[in-house]
């Protein structure tokens, strides 16, 4: 089908442009809809570009089973069969899909290259260098402009997810965003809304997760409904420390020699060749953060959240429980139980924004309802006002860093659960004691932080709920127990919210 | 340690600028990007963009004692001038939204202009592709080239390096044949190669050591070919 032509009238509404969101557009567009991408910032600067390691294909049906017991019996109970054995029978073809679309995956002679990253009995995950985040985003970026260049599909860049747009029947219809730079409020009216907006990762520290993975739109998913599953499980991962984040070591890295114990990371096995190819630019910071050499000294490592395994609830066809609201990449749970088969993750992300597009491409087609649009927009208009006029005495990254502190007691280490309470106050404050100094209305990021902030307390508080219904300490914190031997604990049963 | 930084600072598009200087107390392994966060407890905290903190995502470009540089990954460890100042300023080739935050969406829509776009691919050299797929977009190269933002020589703006260089990347990954030639008739009109002077001093700019001469070299070369191709087969 040419690029230009629009086959179907559906209009798809498609939030976050990393690797989800990009593959639910692609797969949307293939299927002949019109897509409007809404993005904080371009393609090219999502989390996603910093994402490493790669994805777990097996080959042939026998292979593919062999792969869903390794991830059943790596997340443990919990871990959702079905969504294990849809993602590990789609991996094969996802893998060409990309491979069309100009992903340069590692070969082998004339096939892949297969490795065996830990947890998995065979070879099976592919990669592309050191930065199959980047790649995977300049591929799809590049395919993606091809439809905009025709017509086909509108980059929002810039726009901060507000207001979801709910119609009479509590149907989701749309998204009002705030533009970054000027505080504009627009509706985006569509058919059937994709929310692939990232994960919650930066909120848990210690944190190798992006600025931007705070959890904010599928909290307000959340807030207007859409149930929660396992969003309180975080995937971990040996990380070097740096000063305003940790640095995750790259999985490829790991598998071709890079030692790591609880405490320490040895490059020195390793030759310059090896740390560039697999490492990318990974031993030069973690040089420089630490103040080590790793060609002689050991790097210090700990544990530190690489991102979320659950998120919102989906069904086969990644619909959440809001009508007219799909899900996926991290914002969507991937069943994944107790911690992800590595390697699954990404899988897993661009599977369901495969079928999420695909579902949004097949939603009914009816005339738009400007009156709610509009109500909306106005709600959200009205709510950027009382930010500005708010005269408590937090600031909103004040409020947000007491929010972090409380849900890094719950789901760190510690597995501490006195946070629920201290989260009822803090979602008090919200309302009473906030107060944005800065009020100016060009690029005003703590504006944008207080408009976020009711979202961010709901989906907190319903994380550590859960979280205490589990009545367990979280798993993987045992620290980095999948790449350093330590034996894994495997929490309780599933628990939605 | 301490040390001093000097932020120019402007409170929306087309304001004046201003210079602030701020106290720093830093630790080792710090970098000029955790400065500028750390100074956001105050008010009004320096508007600036920032998100994967490890040089993957190219938001943190700023200059940084005159040169442009991922503010995540440079140390603050002596960078120190003779006064014992760091000067932080915007991009100086995109237009300012606040302080350190420019807009360079001129990036994104010239890449649509030259239809630096992708389609039907082929199977390359993966670790080749790898290196050139590894921009990230930060516009080091545009700030470094005398010529990117400088007077409109042909009434339409050059492109500049990256541009280039994405345009060959879609010309490396790119099957069809049609598509290739639309690319190379945008790159030889106004605002394309030609206005490339080879001055060649985005290659040292880049901090992800993009072949960025060679890119250029071999656009040159294709739409060299092209050209006399095209007025042969008139
Ligand atoms: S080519 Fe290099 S300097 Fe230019 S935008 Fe890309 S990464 Fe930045
Ligand atoms: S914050 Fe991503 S490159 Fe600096």
């Amino acid at each position: 089908m040419a690029a230009g032509s629009a086959s179907n009238p559906c209009r798809v509404l498609v939030i976050g442009a990393g690797m989800a969101g990009l593959t639910a557009a692609l797969s949307a567009l293939e299927r002949g809809a019109s897509v409007v991408l809404l993005s904080r910032f371009p393609a090219t600067r999502s989390p996603s570009s910093a994402f490493k390691g790669g994805f777990n294909a097996a080959e042939g049906s026998a292979e593919v089973e062999i792969h869903v017991a390794d991830a059943l019996a790596h997340g443990g109970p919990g871990t959702s069969e079905a969504m294990a054995r849809s993602r590990a029978q789609a991996a094969g073809g996802l893998a060409e899909w990309l491979a069309r679309q100009g992903l340069p995956f590692d070969r082998d002679g004339a096939g892949f290259l297969r490795q065996s990253l830990p947890g998995s009995s065979r070879p099976r995950t592919l990669s592309a260098g050191a930065a199959f985040g980047r790649q995977l985003i300049h591929a799809l970026d590049g395919q993606v402009r091809r439809f905009e260049r025709a017509g086909r599909l509108e980059r929002a860049d810039g726009w901060h997810l507000a207001e979801l747009i709910l119609d009479d029947e509590g149907r989701c219809r749309g998204a009002v965003a705030v533009h970054l730079h000027t505080l504009e409020a627009r509706a985006f009216s569509a058919d059937a809304v994709v929310l692939a907006a990232g994960g919650a990762g930066w909120l848990v520290k210690p944190t190798a997760c992006a600025l931007d993975c705070d959890g904010a739109a599928v909290g307000l998913a959340h807030r207007h409904g859409a149930r929660l599953q396992d969003a309180d499980r975080l995937a971990w991962h040996p990380s070097v420390p740096g000063p305003d984040k940790d640095l995750a070591v790259p999985p490829l890295l790991l598998v071709q020699g890079a030692k790591a114990t609880e405490d320490t990371l040895d490059l020195r096995g390793l030759g310059k060749p090896a740390w560039k190819r697999w490492g990318g630019s990974f031993p030069r910071l973690a040089a420089a953060f630490s103040g080590k050499n790793p060609a002689g000294e050991l790097l210090p490592l700990r544990s530190a959240v690489v991102g979320s395994l659950g998120g919102l609830r989906v069904d086969e066809d990644m619909a959440t429980d809001l009508p007219g609201l799909l899900a996926a990449g991290e914002a969507a749970s991937g069943g994944f139980g107790a911690r992800a088969l590595p390697g699954d993750e990404a899988l897993a992300w661009l599977h369901q924004a495969q079928v999420a597009g695909r579902s949004a491409a097949g939603a009914k087609v009816r005339e738009a309802e400007p009156a709610e649009a509009l109500r909306a927009q106005e709600a959200t208009v009205l709510r950027l006002r009382a930010v500005h006029a708010a005269h408590g005495s937090t600031s909103p990254g004040g409020l947000l860093a007491e929010l972090s502190q409380e849900l890094t007691l719950a789901l760190g280490p510690g597995g501490s659960l006195e946070a629920v309470n201290a989260l009822e106050g803090l979602a008090a404050r919200v309302e009473s004691d906030l107060w944005v100094k800065d009020r100016s209305l060009v690029a005003n990021a703590g504006t944008l932080a207080a408009l976020d902030l009711p979202a961010s307390l709901a989906w907190a508080r319903s994380v550590v709920a859960t979280a205490a219904a589990r009545r367990t300490a979280p798993p993987d914190v045992v620290l980095n127990a999948a790449w350093t031997g330590a034996g894994p604990r495997i929490a309780a049963e599933g628990v939605g919210a | 340690m301490k040390t001093r930084l000097r932020i120019r600072r402007q409170d929306g598009p087309g304001q004046a600028s201003r210079w602030e200087v701020r106290e720093i107390h830093h630790e080792e392994g710090h970098t000029v990007l955790s400065a500028l966060m750390e100074r956001n407890s105050e008010v009004p905290p320096v508007a600036l963009e920032a998100s994967c903190l490890e040089e993957a995502c190219g938001s943190c470009a700023m200059l940084i004692n005159g040169r442009a540089r991922l503010a995540c990954g440079t140390l603050l460890e002596g960078l120190a001038d003779k006064d014992g100042l760091v000067t932080v300023e915007p991009l100086s080739k995109f237009p300012v939204v606040r302080d350190l935050v420019v807009d360079r969406g001129r990036v994104r829509a010239d890449l649509l202009h030259m239809d630096a776009t992708l389609g039907e691919t082929r199977i390359g050299d993966p670790s080749r592709v790898q290196d050139l797929a590894a921009c990230v977009a930060c516009g080091a190269c545009l700030e470094a080239c005398p010529n990117y933002g400088a007077s409109e020589a042909r009434g339409v703006p050059f492109i500049g390096a990256v541009v280039l260089h994405e345009s060959r990347l879609a010309n490396l990954l790119g099957v069809d044949k049609v598509d290739r030639a639309v690319r190379l008739e945008a790159l030889m009109g106004n605002g394309g190669i030609a206005d490339c002077g080879n001055v060649q001093n985005c290659v040292n700019a880049c901090p992800k050591d993009i072949p960025l001469a060679e890119s250029i070299a071999e656009l040159g070369r294709d739409t060299t070919v092209h050209a006399i191709k095209r007025w042969l087969f008139r």
